[in-house]
């Protein structure tokens, strides 16, 4: 299991973070929160959009997902 | 030249003016920030004749640039005792830059108990009308007979039975471009009670027979810069387009994450991973697009952003539109309650009085807080909204009064205030750069002053906040005199976008450097009316509790000095 924004996900072995934001996506998950100004943390560190397809994710660790998003 | 209308309220006259050539390069809430310097006594009754209740319209108004038809409402606020601006989506500024009108000015106060609608007819003239016959309407029925006798190409601003009590927390609500109805609030500070003071039940506005023409400097180069903007805002992926598929609830998913979401009166917590599952992002998406309901319209003509939205409840009829997040969060998890059907039941019963749905959320969390009303109890909250709605009892004419005026009743010692206005949905231990704002803008505790998260780095940290909102402060005013805060800030990123459209539509060098300027302008203009109302560096400061209790979530304190907090106006 992995949590995103606190919500526990299945984590399978060889799991990018590019391909959970894709699943996450086609799920309906942080439908808004996912798109090109998307700042992802593992663990509390910062992973650079262009390591997103590159950067593997462990069992266990904790993703933290943030977008520009205002509130009205 | 855009029109001027002045509008007094003890004799009836209306007249009619040009706006003055300094106040060219200002819209919206710089306008606002213009004539309380020029003509306002900042020590004035916020409900007397010395005070005025602006309209005014943006820079872009009466082009086609997406969101440009804001609608800001000024004044010397009852509730913070400061210059407000509150500023509303919906049809109201589309109509008014129709007709070229830049600005509407009330002044004094009728000697009598004549209440009267501004009529601005399709023919452009503006004339004050008796309106006796809506007096004692909230805002859905007071539409309603509107739309009968005027039929239904108008726009409508109006107050409900709030603001003709002179509650503090007194909203004036627009139509909604899409729904027609009045959802959109120009909510914050207490401005619908000024209206009230005036005996301005509503302004109605026709479409104009003619239309007034832009002034453009150079058309085609303004053509060139929109279509930029247009590509801009809907290249999928972007985060304007985004907005569109959850609107602003969106947002619950990050505050919630990182304990900014306001919980049980700002507890500063998490709130509980199983009543989260019931309300968060993808719950919202799945409930509001159940019975007909729908998300990604607009609320005023020509927007592209698309983050509003309509609930209907089970049987398919109509509650509420444009329910946001500030809403969605602070009547929801900071009442420990997460059933989204209570929440839209919430906002219509606000939008319909005519109240501020932000204060009142804080104004029922003190209340919970001190045990008058038990947490999460949804029939307990009805009661009282039923019992304010109808001003009778000593509860519900208190509860109209704001959030201060309740935790003091009460001797609460977690009043959730800046400046008396109540705190918006971004828990200021938690996110420190918000915190910053709230306690800093000459607004009083305003998210939209300033959006000072920050997205890359840790927001309980303090270091760089002020740095943060300082820059986020003139961002966002700027964006309070052209356009939404949804697509402004966005676009500004892009150093171009702006500054060809303003160039296209006025002439002269235009850059981010000169529209920034107009921002921080205005803030200055605000700053000093506030300083001479008597506002000083005391009033700078959050809720007394968030320096004291540690967040248990993540063990953060409010830990600015009032000194470093000044430090943002060096």
């Amino acid at each position: 299991m992995i949590k995103v924004n606190r919500r526990e996900f299945p984590w399978e072995a060889g799991l990018t973070v590019q391909a959970l934001l894709d699943n996450l996506k086609d799920a309906g998950e942080f439908l808004s929160i996912i798109n090109s100004s998307t700042t992802v943390t593992v663990n509390r560190r910062a992973i650079p959009r262009q390591e997103f397809a590159s950067t593997l994710i462990k069992d266990g660790d904790e993703l933290l997902l943030m977008s520009h998003l205002v509130g009205g | 030249m855009f029109k001027v209308y002045r509008v007094n309220t003890k004799t009836g006259s209306v007249s009619c003016e040009s706006l003055k050539e300094d106040y060219r390069y200002f819209g919206n809430r710089g306008l606002i920030a213009k004539v309380m310097t020029d003509e306002v006594n900042p020590k004035c009754d916020p409900l007397g004749p010395e005070n005025k209740l602006i309209l005014s319209t943006g820079l872009l108004a009466g082009t086609p640039v997406t969101t440009a038809h804001r609608l800001s409402v000024g004044g010397k606020s009852p509730l913070t005792g400061g210059i407000k601006e509150a500023n509303v989506g919906g049809n109201v500024a589309y109509l008014l830059a129709q007709h070229g009108i830049k600005m509407i000015i009330f002044e004094d106060m009728p000697a009598g108990d004549e209440w009267r609608i501004l009529k601005i007819s399709a023919n452009g003239s503006a004339d004050l009308v008796d309106a006796s016959g809506y007096v004692g309407l909230n805002n859905y029925a007071l539409v309603e007979k509107l739309y009968e006798n005027y039929g239904k190409d108008i726009a409508v601003l109006s107050i409900g039975t709030a603001g003709e009590r002179g509650s503090k927390i007194a909203s004036l609500q627009a139509t909604d471009a899409t729904t027609k109805h009045p959802s959109r609030a120009a909510a914050r500070g207490g401005l619908g009670a000024v209206a009230g003071s005036k005996k301005i039940k509503a302004v109605v506005v026709e479409k104009a027979a003619k239309r007034f023409e832009f002034p453009y400097a150079d058309k085609q180069a303004f053509d060139e810069a929109n279509k930029k903007l247009v590509e801009f805002c809907t290249t999928p992926g972007s985060p304007i387009a985004g907005m569109s598929m959850g609107g602003t609830i969106s947002l619950l998913d990050i505050t919630a994450a990182t304990a900014v979401l306001p919980v049980n009166n700002f507890s500063a917590d998490f709130f509980p991973a199983e009543k989260l599952e019931k309300i968060n992002a993808k719950a919202w998406v799945e409930r509001a697009n159940k019975y007909g309901g729908k998300q990604g319209i607009p609320c005023q003509p020509g927007c592209i952003v698309k983050c509003s939205n309509v609930y209907n409840n089970s049987r398919g009829e109509y509650v509420t539109s444009g329910l946001e997040y500030e809403t969605y969060a602070l009547c929801g998890p900071n009442w420990d309650i997460s059933d989204i059907d209570f929440i839209a039941e919430v906002d219509r019963i606000c939008d319909d009085f005519g109240i501020d749905t932000m204060d009142l959320g804080n104004v029922v969390a003190v209340l919970m807080d001190v045990g008058k009303i038990p947490w999460g109890d949804a029939n307990a909250v009805r009661d009282a909204l039923a019992q304010m709605v109808e001003g009778k009892t000593e509860l519900g004419k208190l509860m109209a009064q704001g959030t201060d005026a309740v935790g003091k009743a009460f001797g609460a010692k977690r009043i959730p205030t800046v400046k008396g206005q109540g705190l918006p949905a971004y828990d200021p231990r938690n996110a420190k750069g918000m915190g910053v704002t709230y306690a800093t803008t000459p607004m009083g505790a305003d998210h939209t002053a300033g959006y000072a998260m920050d997205f890359m780095g840790d927001n309980t940290k303090k270091e760089g906040k002020i740095e943060l909102s300082k820059n986020m402060q003139t961002v966002y005013t700027a964006c309070d005199n052209i356009a939404c805060a949804f697509c402004f800030p966005f676009a500004a990123e892009n150093p171009d976008l702006f500054p060809a459209l303003l160039k296209g539509a006025y002439g002269g060098e235009w850059d981010i450097g000169r529209i920034m300027g107009i921002g921080a302008q205005t803030i200055k203009m605000e700053k000093d009316f506030n300083t001479a109302a008597g506002l000083t560096a005391a009033d700078d400061r959050i809720a007394e509790f968030m320096y004291e209790e540690a967040s248990p979530a993540t063990g953060a304190k409010f830990d600015f000095t009032e000194e470093e907090l000044q430090e943002i106006f060096k």
